[in-house]
């Protein structure tokens, strides 16, 4: 199973955050470096996930999704608060 | 109370003011064994956790001629000071520590927070290439009081305390490494039967600094029961996120009988006739 997507700010990819997977156990399972595209992917499994972004500058995002077994999600974490607003 | 050892972490306030120092050795040690190139801390050098610290015969460290030999092509002798950093909250970065510390390397400290710490901060990247003047490394013999090795851990079993520290998905069978990497997997999942199952995400702040003392002594002595002056050996899938719990109890919280078992699961959950627990139960 695919857990894919992008860290959007103001429509545009941010490279360089860092995200990580809080599995259904409430602890961390894995985290990645966000690439030029802003992409990450992690594989989990059938169950409800934390996604946790924090961007450069420190600001931090949060998402939770529930997966069904085979199945492949695409999420966006967008970063509302422009950097100086 | 103040770590065992507080003077092996540096902020990254402080490798900042150094930057320029020629008394400056940092060191890069990542998973990702690219991210050195596409942009460092300036004046660090890199060391290839796969093709430099593994030996290509063996399933193994490498000899001490070899260790000797990478260290000093770096620029490093035996009294260098070195601050290690890497990606992962240092999980390979405190790998090379225990590495170092397991050929006797007295002066090795870690950036405290790693390389994510030092990016979300905004602070100075380079592909400008290091220069470095090689120099004649003399390691010690190996350490093998820090290092656990299978048959130990087979005979110890139910004796010594042991501490899984891969995630709780991991610890149960339900997933065969880390999530960000693909779950392919010939070796069974599960855990040491009695191993207790504290991440060493626990250990550290989000970003990547370790816990306060009081905070590590709590979760390890205190609630996990650990006897400072015992022994404990601490595993996780390939020895990495083990040797950033090895540092946090024997470094910072002075547990020196402390353990790392870094065959770990893809030696153990490969043997032939070991006994396996599956499930959230020790």
């Amino acid at each position: 199973m695919r857990l894919h997507g992008r860290v959007l700010r103001a429509g545009l990819p941010v490279e360089g955050a860092y995200v990580r997977l809080i599995g259904p156990s409430g602890d961390f399972t894995a985290e990645v470096r966000t690439d030029e595209s802003g992409r990450f992917l992690f594989y989990p499994f059938a169950g409800t996930w934390v996604l946790r972004g924090v961007l450069p500058g420190g600001h931090s995002l949060q998402h939770t999704v529930s997966l069904t077994e085979g199945q492949t999600m695409d999420i966006q974490l967008v970063d509302e608060d422009l950097p100086g607003a | 109370m103040p770590y065992a050892r507080p003077e092996i972490l540096v902020s990254t306030d402080d490798v900042a003011a150094r930057l320029g120092d020629p008394q400056l050795h940092l060191v890069e040690v990542d998973e990702d064994t690219t991210a050195y190139e596409k942009g460092h801390v300036p004046g660090a050098v890199a060391i290839n956790w796969r093709d430099e610290l593994q030996s290509k015969t063996s399933r193994d460290v490498v000899e001490k001629a070899g260790f000797e030999e990478l260290l000093g092509s770096r620029g490093i002798d035996e009294n260098t000071e070195i601050i290690l950093y890497g990606g992962n909250n240092n999980w390979f970065a405190a790998y090379a520590y225990w590495y170092l510390k397991y050929y006797g390397h007295e002066n090795v400290k870690l950036m405290n927070g790693g390389r994510k710490k030092w990016e979300l901060e905004q602070r100075p990247l380079t592909t400008d290439a290091t220069a470095v003047t090689p120099r004649t490394y003399r390691a010690k013999d190996p350490d093998a009081a820090i290092r656990a090795t299978r048959d130990e851990v087979i005979a110890q079993t139910g004796r010594t305390p042991m501490i899984d520290v891969r995630s709780p998905e991991e610890y149960a069978g339900a997933l065969a490494a880390p999530a960000h990497l693909p779950q392919e997997a010939a070796q069974r999942t599960g855990h040491v039967p009695g191993a207790a199952n504290i991440p060493w995400s626990r250990a550290a702040n989000e970003d990547g600094t370790f816990r306060t003392p009081e905070e590590l002594r709590a979760l390890y002595i205190e609630q996990a029961g650990l006897n400072p002056d015992g022994p404990a050996i601490a595993y996780c899938r390939i020895g990495e996120r083990s040797s950033h719990t090895w540092v946090v109890l024997h470094e910072l919280l002075g547990l020196a009988q402390a353990k790392n078992y870094d065959g770990s699961w893809t030696e153990y959950g490969s043997l032939v006739g070991v006994p396996i627990k599956s499930g959230s139960e020790r």
